[in-house]
């Protein structure tokens, strides 16, 4: 069952009505990325507001949820609504939890006890059409996706889930293949279907067998067009806030920040064109940038300009035309509009890191070379910015310099290929204790994520990389034969998922602290300067190789092992890396791009992290058709299916689609078994 | 010198005022000051006993300032004694009160020294328990005591905060599994790593216990 956007605030409504005013019987499941930081901040401002208790438990796979459901979830007779915010959109969630509230009474207890509710709050796509058709307590917040494009989709599915005279043999959904082979992912939640006497005549019959092989069809070719994403959660929780009538500043910015994360992990929204708004006439160019423009709009209507002084939110303003780095008075916590560089962190840094760290920036110069270098330095030659002022910290920048960047940086970038290097962006100031943009904290708060607050960073960080793992997919169980380096293992895993979420927490109370999110400023430009230097290694000295179907690269030395252990930071990585070879490739008109899986040594556990990404997300194809698919992520189907046919040691734990962990010997197989894929249309 | 122990110990019971928990207790300074008490004790009979019970002073007085001396030395040696043991005794009673279980810090520190191995001198100091036998005893009485007189009164949380609250729901993060709680509506299961919005009433206790980490 699905909520539409219309419907969300009576969907509230409903969860305070018979949510338990005195005893935590609401459990927030959270994902460990800042989309679902924000919105768990999000929904738990609002149900502070009704008092309303609640318990928020951040899960870092899909290991980690069964052992959820079986210590909260399970015979938990308090329990009336579990919100999984960033996860379980791909799998048939309702295998995973136990959601027949009660002694295990599927059928029996119908009329006695309450269910349970599940609402799937879940940025990913494609959903899994059991959750969004199914029948039981599922509920799946809407961004529009499924009532634009599902409706179709889901009669087939409907039609095929019902019983029929041969069980389904085909149309998997995309049930991630995860370890135990008993796990409940891969059955269905349906009873068996029960005999129905078919209708004699073969003609019926027939006729039945054609309709049923067009549904299913149309059910698989949603599944097998990968994996894509969606709005961002944090945005739809912002919508049911203001839906309530309870949209503030603080809320208003913990969507921004959401929104904004996403484009740093290259989460483009991707599920479609923009939407045909009802009433507003907005022209956008993606998805994207239409719900920028809402939240544009939303922040100069709870920001207004401030009357006397010139220019606040004034776009084009002069005074805008420098970057804001204080606040205008000890209490301004306002959100308000302002340029924004493709720079990351650039209040906080020199103007020269900023630019040579950033992925825009550096990889359409080319960066990882020293031409590349040289080809930044002319830019700011050109731009009458001298090194030595761009090296030291951009608030002590001569003030000329700082209010001429952003004409001289539009005038020179398109020399360079720059185009769209300067955007709008948001800012906030929390008084004079800081000024951060949104991309900022969405940088911090990834940093946090990544790899822990600093402090204790020297030596759990190394730990702090990694994911907890369930155990290898598929065949796996029988290979680990002997059992003590299992055990060692999962300790690992233990230590690991435990560092992780304390990452989680560190990430929680900063994103509403700005002197945590100030000190783990550091943490964010380490990250990046790692990726940098991981990137150049890995372009310079030519370690990315061509395979049939993908090209390949595979971080096993240096410094930064450790750090990109961790899947987003991974992500991030190879992020970069792809934009850096779809420029490459631009340049020798290439108009087909293989895409990019990046692979790196988890040591500790001797297994490899694998992230696949496909390269130009944001390649604007002539094709309408293309544009449309582009974006989408085949690889986590692709991942499914090696882990089936070969016998790779693989664990696909992560509620990415497309990340997987592989045993160390075992990555050449995989690799191989992944070459046959076709990952590309 | 006479008293310097005494100093010391004086010295101890001013620093444990302004520690979060109580400092081990210094056995072997106490019994130095009362094994000093005694020796002076000694010295004074020694001093009297020639004289079979009939001192004047005022025939003797070098005699006599000497006895005074002693005498001085030993009553400032028992107030140093006194005070030391005064503070400890407010600091258990303040323990009893805000609702700390004394015994099972001591049992966390004995697991601690199980733990860290018996090899390890250092840990053995710091892992036994603060207090002295005779101050278990006490805690452990004194904590009786408390509960009968609290037990005239159920409806009143006796020990509770004094501070009234300024939110009736509040943020909780677990640190260490607490297992199920039962609460007046119902059960709540505490399991690490997670956080919570619930009624302060139901969790305050947990939270003087350390399982619970209070979120402003």
């Amino acid at each position: 069952m699905y909520i539409p956007r219309p419907l969300f605030s009576s969907a509230y409504a409903h969860l305070k009505a018979h949510a338990h005013s005195t005893n935590p019987s609401i459990l927030l499941l959270c994902a460990l990325d800042t989309d679902s930081l924000c919105a768990a901040r999000i929904l738990t401002h609002l149900l502070k507001q009704d008092y309303v208790p609640h318990k928020i438990h951040p899960v870092a796979g899909y290991q980690e949820l069964e052992n959820v459901n079986e210590a909260l979830v399970k015979g938990n007779e308090e329990l009336r609504f579990v919100i999984c915010l960033g996860l379980g959109g791909l799998v048939d969630i309702a295998a995973f939890l136990d959601l027949n509230c009660g002694r295990g009474g599927e059928e029996g207890e119908e009329g006695g006890r309450a269910k349970v509710e599940c609402w799937l709050v879940d940025g990913r796509r494609p959903w899994n059409l059991y959750n969004v058709f199914g029948v039981g307590g599922v509920k799946c917040f809407d961004d529009g996706d499924i009532e634009e494009e599902l409706p179709r989709i889901g009669f087939g599915h409907t039609l095929l889930s019902y019983p029929s005279s041969k069980p389904l043999a085909s149309s998997p959904p995309p049930v991630h293949s995860h370890s135990p082979p008993s796990s409940p992912s891969q059955q269905l939640p349906l009873p068996p279907p029960p005999e129905r006497p078919p209708p004699s005549a073969k003609l019926l019959r027939r006729k039945l067998r054609r309709l049923r092989a067009k549904h299913e069809s149309t059910v698989a070719s949603y599944y097998t067009q990968g994996t894509w994403y969606g709005e961002p959660i944090s945005g739809l929780l912002y919508s049911l806030a203001s839906d309530l009538g309870r949209e503030d500043n603080d809320l208003l910015w913990l969507a921004i920040v959401g929104l904004s994360s996403g484009e740093i992990i290259g989460r483009g929204i991707t599920s479609g064109p923009p939407r045909k708004a009802g009433g507003l006439g907005w022209v956008s160019t993606t998805r994207e940038d239409q719900i920028r423009g809402v939240l544009r709009d939303e922040v100069r209507r709870l920001n207004p300009p401030e009357a006397p002084p010139p220019g606040s939110s004034n776009v084009s303003g002069n005074s805008s035309s420098s970057l804001q780095t204080t606040a205008r008075s000890p209490s301004d916590t306002a959100i308000r509009l302002s340029p924004e560089y493709r720079f990351m962190l650039i209040r906080h840094w020199s103007l020269y890191d900023s630019m040579l760290h950033s992925s825009f920036l550096g990889t359409k110069l080319h960066i990882w070379s020293e031409t590349g270098r040289k080809r930044l330095h002319k830019l700011l030659a050109k731009m009458g910015f001298s090194l030595s002022q761009c090296k030291q910290s951009y608030t002590h920048m001569d003030m000329d310099l700082k209010r001429s960047l952003r004409e001289r940086l539009e005038k020179y970038a398109p020399l360079y290929g720059l185009e769209g290097v300067v955007r709008e962006g948001f800012v906030r100031c929390w008084g004079f204790r800081g000024c951060l943009s949104a991309a900022d904290v969405a940088y911090v708060i990834g940093g946090l994520l990544e790899m822990g607050r600093r402090g204790s960073s020297s030596h759990t960080n190394s730990g702090s990389a990694i994911t907890p793992i369930s155990s290898s997919a598929g065949k796996a169980p029988e290979a680990l034969v002997d059992p003590d380096p299992t055990n060692e293992t999962r300790k690992e895993e233990a230590r690991e998922s435990e560092s992780w979420i304390a990452n989680f927490w560190a990430a929680y109370d900063a994103l509403e602290d700005i002197e945590a999110l100030k000190t783990a400023l550091p943490t964010a430009m380490d990250l990046t300067r790692a990726i940098l230097r991981t990137g150049t290694a890995l372009i310079e000295k030519r370690q990315i190789r061509l395979l049939r179907s993908f090209r390949l690269a595979v971080v096993k030395e240096g410094p930064d092992v450790s750090t990109f252990a961790h899947p987003s930071a991974l992500s991030k990585l190879a992020l970069w890396l792809g934009e850096a070879i779809l420029e490459q490739e631009k340049e020798h008109r290439k108009k087909r791009h293989l895409p990019l899986v990046v692979a790196s040594l988890n040591e500790r556990r001797g297994v490899y992290v694998v992230v696949g990404t496909t390269l130009g997300s944001r390649v604007d194809d002539e094709d309408a058709t293309l544009e449309y698919r582009s974006g989408r992520n085949r690889f986590g189907m692709a991942f499914q299916e090696v882990a089936q046919s070969t016998n790779a040691r693989i664990r696909i734990d992560a509620f990415e689609a497309t990340v997987v962990e592989v045993k160390k010997e075992d990555l050449a197989g995989f690799l191989e078994g992944l070459s046959l894929k076709s990952v590309v249309e | 010198m006479y008293g310097d122990l005494g100093l010391k110990l004086v010295q101890h019971a001013k620093r444990t005022q302004s520690l979060p928990q109580l400092p081990p207790y210094q056995s072997d300074i106490v019994r130095s000051v009362t094994r000093e008490v005694r020796d002076l004790d000694r010295d004074v009979t020694e001093i009297l006993e020639p004289f079979n019970g009939h001192f004047d002073p005022a025939e003797e007085p070098a005699t006599a300032c000497s006895l005074l001396v002693h005498h001085l030395c030993m009553r400032r040696n028992k107030r140093c004694l006194l005070a030391y043991h005064r503070v400890r005794v407010e600091a258990i009673e303040e323990m009893c009160w805000s609702g700390s279980d004394l015994l099972e810090q001591v049992q966390a520190s004995q697991n601690k020294v199980a733990e860290g191995g018996a090899g390890i001198g250092s840990a053995e100091g710091s892992g036994a328990s603060s207090l002295s036998p005779e101050e278990e005893e006490y805690a452990r009485q004194y904590g009786d005591l408390l509960a009968a007189y609290k037990g005239q009164w159920t409806d009143i949380d006796l020990t509770g905060s004094l501070e009234p609250p300024r939110d009736l729901f509040i943020d909780v993060r677990v640190l260490k599994d607490a297992g199920e709680i039962q609460t007046e509506y119902g059960a709540i299961t505490l399991t690490k790593n997670s956080q919570f919005f619930v009624r302060q009433g139901d969790v305050e206790r947990l939270i003087a216990q350390g399982f619970l980490q209070k979120l402003n």
